[in-house]
Order: structure tokens, then sequence, then C-alpha cells
């Protein structure tokens, strides 16, 4: 007996969820044309690994993010469908996360990022100043990971003496190679290292309220949840994913900002003499360059933009084609700081949307603002070696801006 | 013109906000705090920009 079914089936695509040493920005037009494909594809188990879907159009990645209950976020890496690991909150469900979400919430909004906004200043016109007499900066070492880790530390309330111990920790976790980590043995230990770090500043805070500042960490000590004060464990696994989810991101973005400015001359030019653009292109630059990729395990039997999927399949969503949306932007690839409508999700959407979305963009217009006062003419050095790795955060791996 | 937010689906991305900011204010969790908002000719553009621009699709004009 055959049952005809004549709902759209998921095409089988080659994806290599790990691919590095792509030309730059070149994910973005192999995720556009699986789109094209349908709206869910579907990766086959190979080497070892999972197969999993992508959802490939920005309906399809939009309504996923915006349905926890068909879509869980108790697995978010695509190749991980059974972690053995918990990340506060984005790995909680509702109604769970809704309690959390509304303690962290206050700390995020415009108005309180903005109470940062002169610190961070500072430190970004510090760590400019640094190197501008120098000729040429190593962009991402020098400066785009540097920044992130600067305001994640003063988020937290994290003394600045622990400065450069952090940066090795995000360096070992972050930027594991093969040549230098083969086995990510060095990346895990950083893990527990920086774990461990935290629990003891947590316990040590709890013990004597007077190291406490008017921080985020200082706030959280004192958050009941279910009329029980949140445990020491869960603020560590808080505080590490606002480590792992704010510094490599901003970093990969400042990159890719500063890589596209160093070869458009006519939109560093635009910077430069009208700065009052810059968070029209801080925005546009999300929208074209978004690096996030996260992903859901489906829930249910259920369907994605009319496609069909099963109940335990795992679903990658990249970011990119809600503002990589070609219906909306038929010249979507390119960057126009003039687009009168500029939407994208490349902070996510749903419950579970980027909390630290208004403090990024703040951290990104800082830079561009800063750097062009002081470095209005710079290029990259040796552009056609640019490339990109992929995964959980795209990212250039290395950026070399010359201006002497 | 009337603005409506669907409240079930903001979810404080403050798109609308930041080009609108008299249309749209925020409660202390960054969510749209409106529920129907009557908008003056003079907010128009502002506000129907604000409505293009939401990721969550949430807002929705009501002539």
């Amino acid at each position: 007996m055959t049952i005809h079914d004549d709902r759209p089936r998921c095409p089988v695509v080659e994806w290599d969820y790990l691919a590095g040493g792509c030309p730059v920005n070149s994910g973005f037009a192999r995720l556009t044309e699986l789109g094209t494909q349908a709206p869910i594809v579907e990766v086959e188990p190979t080497n070892g690994l999972p197969g999993y879907l992508i959802a490939a159009t920005g309906e399809a990645v939009v309504e996923v993010f915006q349905d926890p209950q068909r879509f869980s976020s108790n697995a978010v890496i695509p190749i991980e469908p059974e972690p053995e690991y918990l990340m506060i909150p984005v790995m909680i469900d509702p109604p769970d996360h809704t309690t959390w979400r509304r303690l962290l919430a206050p700390h995020f909004v415009p108005s309180r990022v903005q109470l940062l906004e002169e610190r961070i200043r500072g430190r970004c016109v510090e760590l400019i100043e640094g190197f501008a007499e120098a000729g040429s900066v190593n962009f991402i070492d020098e400066f785009a990971a540097q920044f992130p880790n600067f305001v994640f530390m003063e988020l937290l309330g994290l003394p600045q003496e622990d400065f450069d111990q952090f940066m090795i920790w995000e360096n070992k976790i972050m930027h594991a190679s093969t040549e230098t980590d083969p086995d990510r043995s060095g990346a895990r230990q950083a893990m527990v290292e920086v774990a461990t770090y935290l629990g003891n500043l947590i316990e040590a805070r709890r013990a004597d309220p007077s190291l406490n500042g008017d921080d985020l960490l200082a706030a959280a000590l004192n958050w009941e949840i279910d009329g029980e004060p949140v445990s020491t464990g869960d603020l560590q696994n808080l505080c590490m994913f606002l480590f792992i989810a704010g510094l490599d991101t901003v970093a990969a973005q400042l990159t890719v900002m500063f890589h596209h400015l160093g070869t458009h001359p006519e939109h560093r030019r635009r910077i430069v003499t009208d700065p009052a653009v810059i968070p029209q292109a801080v925005e546009e630059y999300l929208r074209v360059f978004p690096n996030v990729a996260t992903g859901r395990k489906v829930t249910t039997d259920t369907e994605v933009a009319g496609v069909p999927v099963k109940a335990g399949q795992m679903i990658l969503l990249p970011t990119s084609p809600a503002g990589r949306d070609y219906s909306a932007y038929p010249d979507a690839d390119v960057v126009d700081f003039d687009r009168p409508v500029v939407r994208h999700a490349s902070f996510g959407a749903g419950p579970h949307r980027c909390i630290g979305a208004h403090l990024a963009r703040l951290e990104l217009r800082i830079a561009l603002e800063e750097w062009h006062k002081r470095l209005p003419e710079y290029t990259v050095q040796d552009p056609d070696s640019i490339t990109e790795h992929t995964g959980g955060t795209t990212g250039i791996d290395k950026l070399r801006l010359a201006f002497g | 013109m009337k603005v409506r937010l669907d409240k079930s689906k903001c979810q404080g991305h403050a798109m609308c906000n930041a080009v609108a900011p008299s249309v749209y204010p925020l409660d202390d969790e960054g969510y749209v705090a409106i529920d129907v908002v009557d908008v003056d000719d003079d907010d128009r553009d502002k506000a129907k920009l604000g409505v293009e621009t939401c990721p969550e699709r949430a807002l929705f004009v009501e002539e």
C-alpha cells in the first residue's frame, strides 16, 4: 500500500558544522543556497557526528525561535543532542526560564546598559591609543577580544587586576586549534579554571558583602527562586554562560565590521565624516554579518514552515537567513547604511532572544566612534588571505589593519 | 493611526523604542509598555518604522 503524502520533504544536504579555513563571509552564501532548496534541510550523520536539520529561511528560523513548547532549548548545539552541561538561562525552557529572565532583564535594558557607557568608552580609548602609534594592529588579539572581556568583567564587578588571566582563559577556550590544543584538553581545563574562579568569588562575596559593588553578581546574590536563594552552582553556570555568550560574539562582530570598513573606503569615509550614521551602520552590519548559529530540539512531531519534523531531531538555527532575506531585500548581501527599514533576527527571537543585545550594540557603537576619531585611514593587510571559521560563532581567523 | 502590541510576542528587542521612543516606551524589564497607542500625525512615520523593524512581528497598525 502506498500512502500519498504531498507535504514538502526535507532535501538532504552536505554540511560541515565546524567548517574552517573558508573564504571570509562565504558561509552566508552557502546558507542562502540551502534556503533556495527548502525552509528545512537535513544533514545526515557522518564521521561519528549525529545528523540534524537546518532551518534555512528567515521564516523557518523565527518560527522555531518563537515556539519553545515545540522546540526546546535543553540542547542548543546540533551536534550535542544530549548535553551533560547546563548553560543558564539559555538551556532552560519556560516557565522556569521566565523566572530567570525577569531577574536578569532589568540589568540589560537600554537605560541600564547606558550607565556603563562612560567606563566602556574610557577603556575603548585606552586600547586604541595603546597601538595607534604602532602603524598596524593585530585587530583580534589587541582589540576585538580584549574590549568585550573588559565589559564582561565590569558587568559582573570582577577585579580588573585579573584581566590578563581572563584573556588567557578566553584564548584557550575560544581559540583552541588543532595545532595548539589537538584534543581540546587545554580548553576544557580553562573552563574548569574559570568555573572554579567564579565559584570562589561567589562564595567570597557571599561571606563578605562589603566586596559587592553595584554590579550584576552583587544583585544576583540576593535573588530568590521559589523562596530559595539561588545556589552558587547556578550562579556559576549563569556567569559562565555570560562569559561565553558575550565575548566571542562581540569580538567576531567587531572584526567583520572593521574588515568590511578596511576593504570599503566609501563606507569608512561615511563613518568618519558622518558619525551620526553609526547606530544605523551597526544595525546594518548586524543584519548583513550576523555571527551566531544556535539550535533547538524538536519536542513533538510537527511542521516547520510546512515541512514535517520529528520529535528528538535537532535543528541548527543560523541567524543570518532572517536578516539576509532576499524577499525583503533584493540586494540582501549589500551593506547599505541608508536602508529605510533594517529588520533582522541576529540576536535571535522568541523568549531566549539575546539579553545582551543592547550592551552589544553599545560596545559596537562606541568602538566605531572612538576608532574613527583617532584612526580614520586604514586598510586590511593581505586582504586575499582572510579566512573564517564557522560553528556556533562564525568569525574571521586573523585580521591585521594597517594605518601607518 | 493606532498601533497595537501583541504582548505575548514582545521580547524586548526595543527596536521600536530606538526609532520612536515617545510612541513605544519600555517597562522596567525592557518590554514595550503599551497595549494600544494613538499615534500623533507627527509620529506616524517613526511609529510605522517601529512596526516594520520588529523582529517578532509583535506590532500592528490599526487605522
